[in-house]
């Protein structure tokens, strides 16, 4: 394996400057509203197509792993998630911001996503072939709890009212019930509307509730700092920058869990960077210590949702080179590119060509390195952003991540979905109620009913297919010990203290 | 339930008011489906019709009962929302336009007009930063990720040549 590795190394270092390249590109177009790795990859199809099969995989890999620490930019800045696995990032990444700190913040999203990044693809590395029969064990009950790992944050981000927080949850939850049900394709609460009868659009969704709401609320300030953090903010050097590089090691226990949590999510086929994203902040939300201070500018919440979306991109990469199941849009794209080449998918890319399979991940692990040396130079002057007047920053925060809402579907009527949300972010904030709950709802929701009916299905109905499976009722433990255990050793605690 | 001193007001209703007008549609729309296509969303409308009578009892029981009348407290809620209100209806407004006269135009529109409502300097200067930003917009989003946005004839010539 390792002979491989060198090799492949080798060969890479002949197309060298295409993994910057790919690094750089896919940071900046992860940082644009509702663009994904996937979206640049089918505009460049063309461009991929031309070069050998191995550089455009490398050319691929590095996009898409760039894109993922971009995508953590605008959610830091301005509380708008550059892709759907960054909107964990914006729950305390920008509250971080607000207090001044988004040079630190920007360093930690930076550092977590390389190192996560790093870490897994070494995993992937040595483990390749092995790790790629995981994918056989999970069907749709092992999805279904694993989607309810996530949903569980919904009854921990209630924003100081459990009450608000499950009616927020609750109201995400049936607006993401939208659209065909997953049995007889019966349109359910769609208005007439055909734009909505595949569900509530995901990326409309996300804009509004974050990027176009928070546009409305900035408009009450003069900018996103606090009045009282402006001046030393204004201030600092690199002050920022190295607070976020010591954080990030600090805390390298917690990257190195929400990366893998990340990676194991990315195995499975379909799940996507946002579950594996919003299960690693649940996990992270649950077992800290500072677990009050989550939501309010926790730098260990922006390392659990930013080592676990670039933790997933690799995990990502094993169904996709051992088995030829893409987990994914970009994978699906990458698929493309190899059948294009007349490559074999699956077990025999092994046999045939294994020096494109391993070539394949040791461009992420140099992508993941050039991103350290690209990315954390950078976060002093990506800081300097959230100096910017508000009153020219909200109309151009509004302008741009419209077209982002735009993109997805190509239908404008998305754009009245997203300032939907807007308004619907907008008063929640005002009255107390978390929109991330809602945002968890609506994105969870229909991935939790699709899993759950075909689950049903398989037994004939009978819940009790729910608990059948070895792996499945171990996850179900492990749901129930991450829901009870820190109820348990807060009890403690608290005895102790009183002691 | 919610914690002790947490003050509940009319207008924490709004949410789950909207969630049980939702749930209500939700259940009609589903009647007479057969019983697994109603168990997911049938039981979350319920769910939530419940979760807005317990909104309900909570803001009857924590209501401020020294607080101003009714008439006073919208008038004061006007003052405090409307620059919100004005943006919102700015945005629907560009949606509006997007079609009618092409992206270009009605962001130059949008970004200038309200700019101006938030006093944000001088026309010149005002002006200035709407071309830069549609500008911005332009080759990013058109001429470089090429999304499908409707145009106006010139920028649809420009595009067209690079």
């Amino acid at each position: 394996m390792w002979e491989m590795t060198l090799a492949s190394l080798n060969e890479i270092m002949g197309y060298w400057w295409l993994i910057p390249f790919g690094v750089g590109l896919g940071i900046f177009v992860g940082a644009v509203p509702g663009f994904s790795s996937t979206n640049v990859l089918i505009i460049l199809l063309p461009f991929t197509l031309g070069m050998e099969s191995g550089a455009g995989m490398a050319f691929m890999a590095s996009l898409y792993s760039g894109s993922h620490m971009g995508g953590s930019i605008p959610a830091v800045l301005f509380n708008v998630p550059g892709t759907g696995s960054a909107a964990a990032t914006c729950f305390d990444g920008y509250p971080m911001t607000q207090q001044g700190r988004g040079q630190e913040a920007l360093a930690i999203a930076f550092v977590a996503s390389a190192i996560g990044g790093l870490f897994t693809t070494l995993i992937t590395l040595g483990a390749l072939p092995y790790l790629s029969k995981m994918v056989y064990y999970f069907g749709s009950i092992e999805n279904f709890v694993i989607i309810l790992f996530g949903v569980a944050l919904i009854g921990q981000i209630t924003g100081g009212s459990v009450l608000k927080g499950l009616i927020a949850g609750m109201f995400g939850l049936l607006l993401g019930a939208i659209g065909y049900d997953h049995v007889y394709s019966v349109p359910r609460a769609t208005f007439g509307l055909v734009y909505l009868f595949d569900g509530m659009p995901r990326v409309p969704a996300i804009v509004g509730l974050f990027a176009i709401s928070e546009a409305f609320s900035m408009i009450e300030k003069n900018t996103i700092i606090d009045p009282s953090q402006l001046a030393s903010a204004l201030k600092e050097g690199w002050q920022g920058t190295l607070r976020g590089i010591a954080v990030s090691f600090r805390k390298i226990g917690a990257v190195i869990r929400s990366s893998l949590i990340g990676f194991v999510v990315g195995i499975i086929p379909g799940a996507g960077a946002t579950i594996g994203s919003f299960v690693s902040y649940q996990q992270a939300m649950t077992f800290s210590k500072n677990k009050d201070q989550f939501g309010k500018g926790e730098p260990e919440g922006v390392i659990a949702a930013e080592a676990a979306n670039n933790g997933l991109t690799s995990g990502s990469l094993i169904p996709l080179l051992t088995l030829g199941i893409p987990g994914g849009g970009t994978a699906a794209v990458m698929v493309v590119v190899l059948q294009a080449h007349g490559v074999p998918i699956g077990p025999r890319l092994f046999q045939v060509m294994p020096q494109l399979a391993y070539g394949v991940v040791v461009a992420m692990l140099v992508a993941y390195i050039v991103m350290i040396v690209i990315g954390v130079p950078l976060a002093k002057s990506l800081a300097k952003m959230s100096f910017f007047p508000t009153k020219i920053l909200a109309p151009t925060i509004i302008s741009f991540t419209l077209i982002g809402s735009f993109v997805a579907r190509g239908y404008l009527f998305d754009m009245w979905i997203a300032l939907f949300f807007g308004v619907i972010g907008y008063i929640l904030k005002r009255t107390g109620y978390s929109p991330h709950a809602v945002l968890l709802g609506v994105i969870l929701g229909p991935l939790a009913e699709q899993y759950f009916l075909r689950a049903l299905l398989l037994g004939n109905g009978n819940p009790a297919i729910l608990f059948s499976r070895p792996l499945g009722n171990f996850l179900w433990v492990l749901l129930a010990v991450s829901m009870v255990l820190p109820g348990i050793v807060a009890h403690f605690r608290k005895k102790r203290a009183a002691l | 339930m919610a914690k002790k001193g947490t003050r509940w007001s009319p207008g924490d209703l709004f949410i789950p008011g909207l969630g049980m007008a939702l749930a209500a549609y939700y259940l009609y729309t589903i009647r007479g489906l057969a019983p697994l296509a109603q168990l997911y969303g049938g039981s979350l409308s319920i769910l939530c019709i419940l979760l807005f009578l317990a909104a309900a009892v909570m803001v009857f029981r924590h209501r401020d009962a020294a607080g101003e009348p009714a008439a006073g407290r919208l008038k004061a809620l006007a003052g405090k929302y409307s620059r919100f209100v004005v943006m919102a209806v700015f945005t629907a407004l560009f949606i509006v336009v997007i079609p009618l006269t092409g992206y270009p135009l009605a962001s130059i529109l949008f970004v200038a007009v309200t700019a101006a409502f938030l006093q944000y300097g001088s026309m010149p200067r005002i002006l200035k930063v709407s071309v830069i930003v549609t500008l911005v917009g332009f080759v990013l989003f058109i001429l470089f990720l090429k999304v499908d946005l409707p145009l106006d004839a010139v920028s649809e010539k420009i595009k067209g040549v690079l």
